[in-house]
């Protein structure tokens, strides 16, 4: 049976070694199909190994984890490994972009590993390039893409833009943005919050932003708290 | 749909990847060039005689009959009767016979006494003949013919006067100096012991040494041309001579024949077989060399994988990152394995151009300086030994791949750096 959820986790608990105490635990979350979850917390409290349980890159937890209907506990890595390619955009913090890719490149990237994506990305600009053409002019990336300029020559609010059109491209069901604003002024972190929820919204994609700096918890619909060990509502 | 990115990526790290292609193709270029020059060499070598049925000489091993009759390294402990040679000259069965007679020298190079039979029949290489450079052969009594090693290294033309020496030393004391020789003609360049070889007539050998007794000249005696013409300067002996016989098949016979020949002890030889035996004896060099230049492949080979592991952990986040995409290590094992795998296809195919273009501009400065005549063929063995390379190569790139592989396991979506 299929749940309307895009992120589900119920009574996660994670440790690094077997008897050493829970590193983190979250009781209930959820994240419903297009919506938007801030999740606050401070650094080492475990958000970074929320990320890679939720996107089936680390094991050995207890509880239940589910994207899209299929409970990553039950899956095999390659199995993992796929869901994660097909149904997850993932943005981090900074060093998001290959330098030896053109923007457009690292955009399309990622329906390289995913048949669904490269489909779904097909048949709604003719080709993948095309589609990573139109988000990264949807990204207010224009400028970059007439002076074809390299990905190292991109400041970091760009690459940040790049890197989330390439986590929307091809529409998976749910994107994972790990501090992604935290190199911005707060010029930039806005208008790139903006741009994000748009784009997202228009996709139907869910948003799961994580950052320390509450006063961004404004531009979701939800927000939760990660404190230390626990998660808070 | 790797190889792009495989590309792109190696086009990034172009400094690197660089050095990796030059290290192989370099080791790669002295394996094959050792490989090319000791098969050139064993061919060069068993090609020194062509065409001869049979060498006959006094009894003695098969291999210093071989090294003084066809090297002329060492000397004969006995010569053969005239007569002898004759007899099986004229044997129903011999189409022709080269006779030689060593014994004397000039400047370090051997005096050859023989016919002009030797013109005429001696084969070298692939059943090429003796050619003159310049002048003609030999056809008087002090006429010498000059092999190319002798010509280009003593700087002699044709018109000028040689003194030959007895005996072998380059210093040697006692000199036919009463008769001069005058140079007549130059041989082209064979590859063989002919190039430096003076090759003179039967009588020529006989003439210089009227009046010797016991290696000195007897005093008193003073030959002069007048004296020479009345003489007869049939050889009463000389050192060895070849055989070709009218059909393959009688070798065997032959040969049987010869060795029990009972007017006096004589040995007959197969030049095929007693080559093969010779070049046993210096098969070790050949093998040694060939080490070497495999530990020079596994130098390059260990340099690359050198090159590849220091990469690795520069090119941590860029697998994290594809990872977080969605490649599986699986995928990124195999991209590393990939990248080693084309760095030592580039660099055996490089290190072959750059053998093949070494070729071509030394090829004529080795056959004139070292006598050894380098050809563009392909050796045989190589390609196995190349599979064996790229195979070694790739299999390198299993150790960084390994590597990448437990980053990404351990990494997860953010590298520890």
């Amino acid at each position: 049976m299929r749940s309307a959820d895009t992120l589900s986790i119920q009574k996660l608990s994670f440790s690094w070694a077997k008897n050493a105490p829970a590193l983190l635990t979250i009781d209930d979350l959820k994240l419903g199909s297009g919506s938007s979850l801030f999740l606050r917390g401070p650094s080492g409290c475990g958000k970074s190994t929320l990320l890679n349980l939720a996107a089936g890159v680390l094991e050995g937890y207890k509880g239940s984890i589910e994207i899209c209907g299929q409970r990553l506990e039950s899956l095999s890595a390659r199995q993992r490994d796929r869901l994660r390619a097909d149904h997850i955009g993932l943005i981090f913090q900074q060093f998001n972009l290959l330098p030896w890719l053109t923007p457009l490149e690292n955009v399309a990237l990622a329906c390289r590993f995913s048949d669904r994506r490269r489909t779904r990305a097909v048949e709604r600009s003719g080709s993948v390039i095309e589609d990573a053409r139109r988000l990264m002019s949807e990204l207010g990336l224009d400028e970059v893409l007439s002076h074809n300029r390299p990905t190292s020559a991109l400041s970091i609010g760009q690459q940040q833009r790049v890197a989330a059109a390439r986590a929307l491209i091809g529409g998976p069901e749910l994107i994972m943005a790990d501090e992604p604003t935290s190199a911005l002024d707060t010029e930039h972190r806005d208008r790139f919050i903006d741009l994000l929820l748009a784009e997202a919204r228009e996709c139907g994609t869910s948003l799961l932003f994580v950052s320390h700096d509450l006063s961004l918890a404004q531009h979701f619909e939800h927000t939760l708290h990660l404190e230390g060990a626990r998660i808070a509502s | 749909m790797m190889i792009d990115l495989l590309w792109k990526s190696l086009k990034n790290r172009r400094g690197t990847a660089l050095l990796c292609v030059l290290t192989i193709a370099f080791s790669v270029a002295l394996l094959a060039g050792v490989e090319k020059v000791r098969q050139d060499m064993r061919e060069g070598f068993f090609n020194t005689v062509s065409e001869t049925d049979l060498i006959v000489g006094a009894r003695t091993g098969q291999i210093e009959l071989l090294l003084y009759s066809v090297f002329h390294l060492g000397s004969a402990t006995n010569n053969i009767r005239w007569s002898s040679y004759q007899r099986i000259t004229n044997d129903s069965a011999v189409q022709w016979t080269i006779p030689v007679s060593l014994g004397d020298s000039h400047k370090g190079f051997r005096v050859v006494g023989t016919s002009a039979s030797f013109f005429e029949h001696f084969r070298f290489g692939r059943d090429k003949s003796l050619s003159m450079s310049t002048g003609r052969s030999f056809n008087a009594v002090h006429e010498v013919t000059l092999g190319a090693k002798v010509a280009k290294t003593l700087g002699y033309k044709v018109g000028d006067q040689v003194i030959i020496a007895h005996g072998l030393g380059s210093t040697s004391f006692s000199q036919h100096k009463d008769q001069p020789f005058t140079v007549v003609g130059i041989l082209a360049p064979t590859g063989t012991p002919v190039d430096q070889s003076l090759l003179v007539s039967l009588e020529s050998i006989s003439a210089i040494h009227i009046g010797w007794r016991a290696g000195v000249p007897m005093p008193g005696f003073k030959a002069d041309a007048d004296k020479l013409a009345t003489m007869d300067l049939t050889p009463k002996e000389i050192t060895a001579f070849m055989v070709g016989l009218k059909t393959k098949t009688q070798v065997f016979q032959m040969q049987r024949a010869i060795n029990r020949y009972s007017k006096e002890p004589l040995m007959a030889i197969l030049p095929g077989v007693a080559l093969q035996e010779l070049w046993q004896v210096l098969g070790g060099v050949e093998k040694a060399m060939l080490l070497v230049s495999a530990c020079v492949v596994l130098a390059g080979l260990t340099g690359m994988l050198g090159v590849l592991l220091t990469g690795m952990q520069q090119r941590r986040r860029e697998l994290a990152l594809l990872r977080a995409i969605g490649a599986s290590p699986f995928y990124l094992l195999r991209l590393v394995i990939a990248e080693a795998c084309i760095l030592t296809a580039t660099g055996i195919a490089a290190g072959l151009a750059l053998l093949w273009g070494t070729l071509a501009a030394i090829q004529s400065i080795v056959q004139e300086g070292l006598g050894l005549y380098l050809t563009f063929g392909w050796p045989t063995g190589l390609g196995e030994i190349l599979t064996a390379v790229l195979i070694a190569g790739t299999l390198a790139g299993t150790l960084p791949a390994w590597k990448a592989w437990r980053y990404t396991l351990a990494d997860g979506l953010t590298p520890k750096i």
